[in-house]
């Protein structure tokens, strides 16, 4: 597979990647700047991947005066080499020839669609690679797979598999789903129409640009001006007789509409909306991508992953610490109920019944904190505990007691003086009063 | 003079008060809220706040929200503060909690904006929560969610731990959760500052109290 990385170097929306659907239909965004194009089947239509290259920066441009990029086999390398050789072209099959003359800082950008989970482990490489006395990212690849597994487990794995294009990462198909929509915000207001005329151009040329990679038309232009004194708003509507993607024509119209407005009460805000209908000749598309709601939470999901923000639904699981007892994954979560266990053989039955099934059905608060929190004798003497017995007794591992764990605990309702309702329990260790949740 | 000026407004057609319909809303089943309330709920396609210290109730509404948007299998996102959404607490009140996606504490201020974009353009969620510990976005964020929200029908409400002095209009709702009763501090269309008895909420939110104690007396 051959990728082309665009690195953006400012922080986009990931909706800005519609406008590179010119270069190839399999595109994808990764938070917070970095385009990635699967340009394998679709470089010969532009007569290579050098005029490849070129054209994806024209559309950069569109977004970063200095955008760069570069193509190699895999988005990692693709990616580091945007940032360090940039308009660098890897040999097709042997991309680590490009990493000639490369330092080991460049290792940090061997990420593609997946960021470095931690930036310590990866620093650490360095200094010790560094300490090694290799300062080269040649020297690197000679070392074999086993001696980074020994060294750094599956960390050391994953470095290797991206330095030699083992990690593969498949660009899936983009499919736009962001309304044609700006938006800009000015620390100054303006009441100078050929002024705000340029600070709309830059939002006019993204929408155009997404327009364009979108391959449909524009109906109508919204423009909508918000004021600064009071709420007072100006709508403009600018539609030609018919659709078109002439963004002179559009501009030509709005700053005729504009320079007739009396802009005493000076501009603060403005929302741009784009009306867009299909193509003029409608093409029936077999392969038209269907879009259901389950496709969009993985879509949104994976968008989290890249951006390093963890995302899921809650899992119970089976554990009576309040908090073991549930965690977070990506998939669709397998209820978990206790149930007792009914064992037939011919006439006779026999019940085992479930240790703890009573839990999942007393009280507990809405809100948990991650790790118990501890209050002082201070605070603790302040609350005032709705009950003198505990609500309910946690234990475990009655053989191997210790306060560290806190593995013996009593659990109380209590209201602190505030009027709020916690969860709070003693260690029966230590008789220290720690705080675990909110009724909130 | 007069005359002329009825006759202006001859052939308009005015709606009848029984025709007029309220604007969307999200039932919390507290009935005097949602009798209080112009949208009989939150709004949808609007931002609202809820705030107070923890421990005083404002996640219980919102839990109580997403019960009504389960009813109707619709999907709903919590975005998590310092601390976490208890899921036995969800279960005992009948959340579905294959149709809640939760979002872990973000950790930078820029990247909860974006996750929130994320969501509400994704038009999946009827109802989306976001705790926070403290309010930082600022009003033109807030205007920009506002504008998606309206475009994609979401309720977006802020759940914040500090309460604020400052009433800001953006929020077409803002209802503040204090020891003894909740305060509804703006709500279009509506007498504001208006008070409602929380141990009047609390009971209906602690009904799981009564029987805790009925299990440990038996």
């Amino acid at each position: 597979m051959r990728t082309l990385c665009i690195n953006l170097k400012t922080p986009q929306e990931s909706s800005s990647a519609e406008a590179f659907l010119i270069i190839s239909p399999r595109v994808q965004f990764r938070f917070p700047h970095f385009i990635f194009i699967d340009i394998s089947s679709t470089s010969h239509f532009f007569g290579g991947e050098a005029r490849c290259l070129k054209k994806a920066l024209e559309v950069a441009e569109t977004f970063c005066a200095d955008a760069c990029g570069a193509i190699a086999d895999t988005p990692p390398a693709a990616q580091m080499l945007a940032r360090w050789k940039p308009l660098c072209i890897a040999p097709p099959d042997k991309e680590h020839e490009a990493f000639h003359g490369l330092g080991l800082d460049a290792l940090k950008d061997l990420e593609g669609l997946q960021p470095w989970p931690q930036k310590r482990p990866i620093e650490h490489m360095i200094s010790f690679f560094h300490t090694l006395g290799v300062h080269g990212l040649e020297g690197v690849l000679n070392f074999r797979l086993n001696s980074l597994r020994e060294r750094w487990g599956d960390f050391g794995v994953l470095l290797w598999n991206r330095l030699h294009s083992q990690d593969l990462q498949v660009i899936s198909p983009l499919v736009p789903r962001d309304p044609l929509v700006g938006y800009g915000y000015f620390d100054d207001p303006i009441a100078a129409v050929p002024l705000l005329m340029n600070h709309l151009q830059p939002t006019l040329n993204i929408l155009f640009a997404r327009l364009l990679g979108l391959a449909r038309y524009a109906q109508k232009l919204e423009v909508l001006l918000h004021c600064e004194y009071s709420d007072k708003q100006i709508s403009l509507q600018i539609e030609p007789v018919s659709p078109t993607r002439d963004q002179i024509l559009f501009q030509d119209l709005l700053e005729k509409k504009l320079s007739s407005l009396v802009l005493e009460n000076p501009i603060r805000e403005f929302e741009v909306t784009l009306f867009d209908v299909p193509e003029k000749v409608q093409q029936l598309d077999f392969f038209e991508p269907r879009d259901n709601s389950t496709d969009r939470w993985r879509r949104l999901i994976s968008f989290a992953k890249q951006s390093q923000c963890e995302m899921g639904f809650l899992q119970m699981e089976a554990s009576h610490f309040p908090e073991h007892s549930f965690r977070l994954v990506t998939d669709w979560p397998e209820d978990f109920k206790a149930h007792d266990l009914i064992e037939r053989q011919d006439d006779a039955l026999q019940v085992k019944s479930v240790y703890a099934k009573g839990l999942s059905a007393s009280p507990r608060p809405s809100l948990l904190l991650e790790k118990p929190q501890p209050l002082s004798s201070f605070e603790a003497g302040k609350l005032r505990f709705v009950s003198s017995l505990p609500s309910e007794r946690i234990e475990s591992s009655w053989w191997k007691i210790s306060a560290q764990d806190l593995k013996n605990r009593d659990y109380y309702f209590a209201l602190s003086q505030q009027g709020q309702l916690l969860w709070v329990f003693k260690d029966r260790i230590n008789s220290q009063v720690y705080l675990h949740g909110y009724f909130d | 003079m007069s005359k002329n000026a009825l006759t202006q407004f001859a052939d308009i057609p005015f709606v009848s008060a029984e025709n007029l319909q309220p604007p969307a809303g999200l039932p919390t089943n507290v009935d005097t809220l949602d009798q209080f309330l112009l949208w009989k709920g939150i709004p949808q396609g609007d931002l609202s706040l809820l705030q107070g210290t923890p421990g005083t109730g404002a996640t219980s509404l919102w839990v109580r929200i997403v019960e009504q948007v389960h009813a109707q299998n619709k999907w709903a996102a919590w975005i998590n503060a310092d601390t976490q959404l208890f899921p036995t607490y969800l279960a005992n009140h009948g959340l579905n909690l294959k149709k809640l996606l939760v979002v872990k504490e973000p950790k930078e201020h820029e990247q909860l904006f974006w996750i929130l974009q994320e969501l509400i353009t994704s038009s999946l969620f009827e109802v989306i929560g976001c705790n926070l510990k403290e309010f930082f976005l600022k009003n033109h964020q807030l205007q920009k969610l506002k504008r998606l929200c309206r475009v994609h029908k979401v309720a977006l409400v802020f759940i914040n731990q500090k309460p604020q002095r400052f009433i800001n209009p953006l929020f077409s709702l803002i209802v503040l959760f204090q020891r003894d009763f909740i305060t509804i501090q703006r709500a279009l269309h509506r007498p504001t500052p208006f008070n409602i008895a929380g141990s009047m909420i609390h009971a209906n939110f602690m009904h799981q109290f009564k029987n805790a104690a009925r299990k440990l007396l038996s």
